[in-house]
């Protein structure tokens, strides 16, 4: 078949292996043959031809090669001679042989001409040169697609959906805290000081001031007994001690550039736990002030009052909720719960995540929504506190919050709104895309609120965290962590101080609380359009009234006043989900670098993997030569013994046991082809140096016919 | 050996049978791999080694599955679309606009059709509630005592007795007293609407509501109410319907607002307009309602700037006198801004307008395209939705959904709703004709809701549609300094019509303009082409295996035709032989062996597959001996091969 010319030093090597083997004239094929028919007979044969290995290796090229055969194209049935000797692994004894085969069986386009036209040299640099040129146009159209895709381009997408809309959860609030009678007791003692200091700063003379005017002497001396005073100050205030300032405390360094920078003129001082340092906390308008400082002072009444005291639960849904209908149908207890903020009041949410069965809506339009009749007098409001009549709405999702703050909506006494909503989705990519959270989970804010996750859920109890970190106690309108109770001036004196310290902080995101707030990857949200009417009608109002009188026992004199009328409903039941996808996805990535690859090179990943095969088989080739070169330097005299030598030595060293050359071909004389390798230097994997059994070689790169024309004479 | 093996082995070594004509599947294999452009093929075959071979293997399988996975990736997201938003900022048309007084007609043209109704209304108020002072109708209270002494002194109330409003006390279950008789009832049936103890937690547990019955008086559904409003108001309505059901639309139309009645003045882009501007529209529960550029025949106006000085502004009066106690509860007048061929869904969407208040409604116009299948649910103009459009619009999806609830209403109870079009050949409900249909309503209506009709999963949504973001802000209208001169001067401007001096709750100040001339458009356009498709396909294909579709075809020619021809002359093979040996059982040993069918020489004399086969992909040029006849070809190659040869097996094979 081959000859063995020009092989390479191990060359030889390998052929003196030769007479350890069967008789050399099996050059033939056919003295094989006989072997060959039965299947069972194959492991005997192959003890047979196998001279060099230990039994191990032989049990192991048993077994690869009926899992190959398993899943082989080749048939088992007539078991082929050169089939049947092929070792495990085999590899190329030369370079030169491993080239040779490279070029005649690579896929890669421009490297054959490259690698391969060696007659040459003109053709060899210009293809070199446009190698170079294709491999380099394709390596900058690979840039420019892997950065595209990992700059995570997201598309977007409108989808449209009608389905059925599950309504949202809808909390009214009265607008009044608490009864005004019921709260009096604690309030008492500020609004007397309340309206001195009205009467002192603006001269104004209130109801209450006249009434209690005989007492507003020894009330003087009690305006002292509240901390932060309400001041006039000075615009600009003095750049040192104020005289206002110096009243209160002489020590106070004024150095604040609040202070400095604004010229307000009413406002009150705050002061941290030693008084060291202070600020006025100032407002340009004496009703801001005024306001402000009720508030402040209010907060702390609040705080000491006990947390769930039945007296002061306002009122009752029947008292301020006249009518409710959904869907044309009643409400019933199962579809409201009630909380009681401390600013807003009772607050009332309607099919919120604990209502029996949601509320759902299948038509758009006033009549398939919800429907209240609501009570907005106000006789009985802390006057300082609520400067606003009516009764405050909001929309939101089930399991959301109702922040009254963020995003209410007031309703006007003797007027019916009508609230119309559009439902919006909003869906973004997380993780790489965008920066979004799923659930949460992987905000550094613990969440105190017993919802979901939303920012404005995160954002007040990061601001929470750091006003319990920074000021020891919790600010009353968030919920607090258990363990801690609410601030209050008797208990931590400079809470004031700290808090509107952290509130500027808070404002300029130098707690962090906006960035590591990270926004929900699916909002939901509700687009409110309000329409406004007169209700009742002059001509239906006398009714109306009578009605909601009797029906209610009680009696509604401000008539118009006191009644509001809300409708909230869905005014289309089309709703827009905007979502991002990811504009390159990774098929696409891939179809594209593969559309590159096929443009200028025409190779694929199977080519990639030829390169990879050949430099192994380099590195495998060089391993070997060098330790054959080794060994020969070593063991250069007693070749015949060697051998045996080698036997013994095999199981334990990875050195080359031995290289077996590959049975000769039938037809010796033939010139050397030079398409496909005559001898393959076997190894098992275990150890790559220590060699199997010797196969004969399968002349498959050898296409049939020139074979057999050449064969022929 | 046995002269049939030798025979194979030197076949096998000498013949150049590769390819189609090989001899059997393993050498076509053999010859495919070798000659293949699909990458890996060929590496299965050159390599050495069985370890190398089977990794090949491998390699070229998960290139295969890679290829086919990913090619159906790219086919099930084929059809996305990618959404374009553009911004124009151009001359926009404006809307149309549609308004209408919340009050229906005149109370003073309607008092005569609805005197009973009246009257009997508030006799349940005095007697339910004891509600008698009516200031407004103390004039009429004698003249409605009158009356009422004419009509109910020897007959019974009709309403009443039709529907009689009916008093529960939930300490009675079952149990009902119909006020007006005081008689107490026996309720039977189901009571559906079971209202809460929520709103009385107060007062007495006394509920209201009344019953409505089937044909047969077999099923009846109570409706209770939690308030005494909603109830009477529900009551009314239901009588109201029953009675405007059978008045004619001319006598209707008559009996609500005109255009100059309702329209004081008329502004539109810095020009003054006037009723001739609006085109009538009449809605069963609101009356005469006017569209404003919605006149068939002309150009839909538009407007060339934007800001409130160059929309519409419109001063509405809103007569509160005329206004209908019972069935309407507030005041003032509703809008809708809808495209021109869009049906105004005035009781659904529009927004309410206060009365002594300017109203000013700055829109925002979006555009909005989808694709229709199979990208999405949406549809064209309706045409493919199996609901007749019964209104006289375009299609959307409300009108589909109104339109399947009619057709449904008309199928199952006979008559038609009156707050929606007639469909054709179908009358509105009455008492006269259909006396439970409120029942059927009802029920109906309740499936409806349930999404039992099937009407939501049968309409779709429309693919194309305009909408005008609304943002609304009110301010008092007119301010103090200038209500005198103000109300005077269109005192005086409204003579004609209105001979009472105008009050300032009786005026509503409308304008609705464009905040920008900018018009956002939402398109949809197909992600994917074929042509990306298949260059994608090229792509995953040149990528894992530079193959291409020839290698496709080429797979498809070996794999299948080859390999079932192959299958095929085997079968054939052992026909033959099975037939020789019965002809002739002393044959040669050779014909019998098992290993014969692989010999190629054995089938070459009548294998036609083979030869066809051969024809198509022709074999090694230096293998064909020229002048050979076809037929011949390979028995004549063989014939050569082995008369130098072997003789003995030539001559078996000739035998």
């Amino acid at each position: 078949m081959r000859a063995r010319s020009g092989a390479p030093p191990f060359y030889l090597h390998a052929d003196d292996a030769g007479p350890h083997q069967s008789p050399e004239p099996n050059l033939d094929l056919a003295p094989h043959l006989p072997n060959s028919p039965k299947g069972s007979m194959k492991g005997t044969k192959f003890k047979e031809q196998d001279p060099c290995p230990s039994q191990s290796m032989q049990g192991l090229g048993k077994g690869d090669k009926r899992e190959e055969q398993g899943l082989g194209p080749e048939p088992s049935v007539p078991p082929q001679p050169t089939e049947e000797e092929e070792a495990l692994i085999e590899f190329h004894r030369s370079y030169r042989e491993l080239f040779q085969f490279f070029c005649n069986n690579t896929t890669i386009h421009g490297a054959i001409r490259l690698v391969c036209s060696k007659h040459n040299r003109m053709k060899t640099a210009f293809w070199a040169v446009l190698w170079l040129c294709t491999f380099g146009v394709m390596y900058w159209q690979f840039a420019l697609l892997f950065a595209e895709y990992f700059s995570y381009p997201v598309s977007l997408n409108i989808n449209l959906n009608s389905d059925k809309l599950v309504f949202p959860a809808v909390t009214v609030c009265t607008l009044n805290p608490y009864r005004y009678t019921e709260i009096k007791e604690e309030l008492e003692e500020l609004d007397r000081i309340t309206e001195q200091t009205l009467f002192d700063l603006y001269k104004y003379n209130s109801s209450y001031t006249l009434k209690a005017g005989a007492r507003r002497r020894s009330t003087r001396n009690l305006r002292s007994a509240l901390p932060h005073p309400l001041q006039r100050l000075h615009a600009p205030p003095p750049p040192y001690p104020a005289r206002a300032a110096r009243s209160s405390s002489s020590s106070v360094r004024d150095n604040n550039p609040q202070v400095d920078r604004k010229d307000w003129k009413i406002g009150f001082q705050l002061c941290n736990q030693n008084k060291s340092d202070c600020f006025y906390q100032t407002y340009s308008s004496g009703v801001d002030a005024v306001r402000e400082w009720y508030r402040f002072h209010y907060i702390n009444i609040l705080s000491r009052l006990p947390d769930t005291s039945p007296s002061l639960e306002e009122e009752a849904l029947g008292n301020f909720i006249f009518t409710c209908r959904f869907n044309q149908a009643p409400c019933n207890q199962a579809n409201y719960s009630q909380f009681h903020h401390p600013m807003y009041g009772n607050c009332y949410t309607f099919n919120n995540k604990n209502n029996s069965n949601l509320w759902m809506s299948s038509m758009p339009g006033v009549n398939n929504g919800l429907s209240l009749t609501l009570r907005t007098e106000q006789n009985d409001f802390i006057p300082l506190l609520s400067t606003v009549t009516g009764a405050r709405v909001m929309v939101h999702g089930q399991d959301e919050p109702a922040f009254m703050d963020d995003g209410g909506f007031n309703l006007r006494p003797g007027v019916e709104t009508s609230i119309s909503m559009r439902k919006e989705a909003l869906d973004s990519l997380g993780g790489n895309y965008g920066d979004c959270t799923e659930n949460g989970s992987d905000v550094p804010v613990k969440n105190l609120y017993p919802s979901k996750y939303t920012q404005q859920v995160c954002i007040h109890s990061c601001f929470q965290e750091n006003m319990i970190k920074k000021c020891g106690c919790a600010y009353i309108f968030y919920p607090k962590p258990k363990g801690v109770e609410f601030c209050d001036y008797r208990k931590q004196s400079s809470w004031g101080y700290c808090y509107y310290k952290l509130q500027g902080a808070f404002s300029l995101d130098s707690l962090g609380c906006f960035s590591k707030c990270r926004k929900p990857c699916s909002v939901t949200n509700y687009k409110l359009s309000a329409g406004y009417s007169r209700w009742p009608s002059v001509k239906s109002q006398d009714w109306i009234f009578e009605m909601l009188s009797l029906q209610n026992n009680y009696t509604i004199n401000n008539k118009r006043n006191g009644v509001a009328k809300l409708n909230i409903f869905f005014k289309e039941l089309n709703y827009k989900t905007n979502s991002e996808s990811p504009s390159v996805t990774m098929v696409t990535l891939l179809s594209n670098l593969g559309s590159q690859w096929s443009l200028w090179f025409g190779s694929s990943v199977l080519s990639v993997v030829e390169m990879a095969e050949l430099i192994f088989d380099l590195l495998v080739i060089t391993v070997l030569m060098l330790l054959h070169r080794f060994r020969s330097r070593y063991w250069s005299p007693g070749r015949g013994a060697r051998g045996a030598r080698e036997v013994a030595s095999t199981p334990a060293s990875s050195f080359p046991s031995r290289f077996c050359p590959h049975p000769t071909s039938p037809l010796p004389s033939l010139p050397q082809q030079g398409t496909a390798p005559s001898l393959a230097l076997t190894a098992p994997p275990p150890a790559y140096a220590t060699l199997g059994p010797c196969a004969h070689p399968l002349d498959s790169a050898v296409p049939g016919p020139s074979a057999c024309a050449l064969g022929e004479p | 050996m046995a002269p049939g093996e030798k025979i194979k082995a030197k076949i096998k070594k000498n013949l150049p049978v590769r390819g189609p004509q090989a001899p059997t599947i393993k050498d076509l294999m053999h010859w495919y791999c070798m000659n293949t452009n699909t990458h890996g093929c060929r590496r299965i075959v050159v390599s050495r080694g069985r370890l190398r071979r089977l990794l090949w293997i491998l390699f070229t399988l998960t290139a295969v599955a890679l290829i086919i996975w990913q090619c159906a990736l790219l086919v099930f997201s084929f059809y996305t679309v990618s959404v374009s938003i553009k911004v124009h900022f151009q001359k926009l048309d404006f809307p149309a606009v549609t308004i209408c007084n919340i009050n229906p007609y005149k109370y003073s043209a309607v008092s005569d059709l609805l005197t009973d109704l009246d009257s009997e209304t508030k006799q349940a108020l005095l007697s339910l509630y004891g509600v008698k002072d009516f200031p407004e109708a103390k004039a009429q209270k004698r003249r409605e005592a009158r009356s009422m002494r004419s009509t109910g002194e020897g007959s019974q109330p009709r309403f009443l007795n039709l529907i009689p409003l009916l008093l529960f006390n939930e300490n009675e279950k079952g149990k009902a007293t119909d006020f007006f008789t005081g008689r107490k009832r026996k309720i039977s049936g189901k009571i559906i609407h079971k209202a809460s103890n929520v709103m009385h937690v107060h007062e007495s547990k006394k509920l209201v509501g009344f019953q409505l019955c089937s044909n047969d008086n077999s099923d009846c559904a109570t409706y209770t109410f939690s308030s005494g409003i909603n109830a009477i108001q529900e009551w009314y309505k239901l009588h109201y319907m029953n009675i405007m059901a059978q008045v004619p639309v001319d006598k209707k139309i008559n009996m609500s607002y005109s255009a100059e009645e309702l329209l004081v003045t008329c502004f539109f882009d810095g020009m003054s307009c006037d009723a001739r501007n609006f085109t009538l529209f009449h809605h069963p529960m609101y009356g005469n309602c006017y569209t404003f550029n919605n006149r068939e025949n002309a150009t839909i106006l538009s407007t060339s700037m934007g800001g409130s000085e160059y929309g519409l502004q419109v001063i509405l009066y809103i007569n509160e006198d005329e206004y209908n106690p019972f069935l309407v509860s507030s005041t003032g007048a509703k809008v809708l801004i809808h495209q021109q061929n869009e049906y105004p869904f005035i009781e659904d969407v529009g927004t309410e307008i206060e009365t002594a208040m300017s109203t000013s409604i700055g829109m925002h116009l979006t555009e909005s395209f989808k694709l229709s299948e199979p990208y999405s649910q949406c549809t064209e103009d309706g045409s493919d939705v199996p609901i007749t459009n019964i209104y006289n619009a375009a299609y959307s999806l409300q009108i589909c959904l109104y339109s399947c609830f009619q057709t449904k209403m008309v199928e199952k109870c006979g008559c038609a709703q009156y707050s929606q079009p007639l469909p054709p050949a179908a009358n509105y409900c009455n008492y006269q004709q259909h006396p439970n249909w409120m029942y059927c309503y009802y029920q109906l209506y309740q499936a409806f809701v349930r999404e039992e009709l099937g009407c939501q999963s049968v309409c779709k949504q429309a693919c194309s549609f305009k909408e005008w973001t609304l943002t609304t802000s009110l301010a008092q209208w007119p301010s103090e300094a200038s209500e005198k001169w103000l109300l005077n001067v269109l005192t005086w401007d409204q003579g004609q019509q209105i001979n009472k001096k105008l009050n300032k709750t009786d005026l509503a100040k409308l304008l609705i303009f464009y905040k920008d001339l900018n018009q956002r458009s939402i398109m949809e356009s197909p992600a994917n082409s074929i042509e990306m498709l298949l260059s994608n396909f090229g792509g995953q294909l040149g990528l894992w295996m530079s193959c291409s579709v020839v290698c496709v075809i080429e797979i498809i020619e070996v794999f299948f035709i080859d390999f079932f021809s192959i299958i095929a002359r085997h079968q054939w093979q052992k026909a033959k032989d099975w037939w020789a040996r019965r002809r002739a059982p002393l044959s040669s040993e050779t014909h019998s062996s098992r290993q014969g069918q692989d010999n190629p020489a054995l089938d070459t004399d009548d294998d036609l597959p083979t030869f066809t086969s051969a024809m198509r992909l022709p074999p090694a040029p230096e293998a064909t001996v020229p002048g050979t006849p076809p037929p011949r070809y390979n028995t004549l190659r063989l014939d050569s091969a082995f008369s130098s040869q072997l003789t003995d097996t030539q001559l078996t094979n000739e035998s």
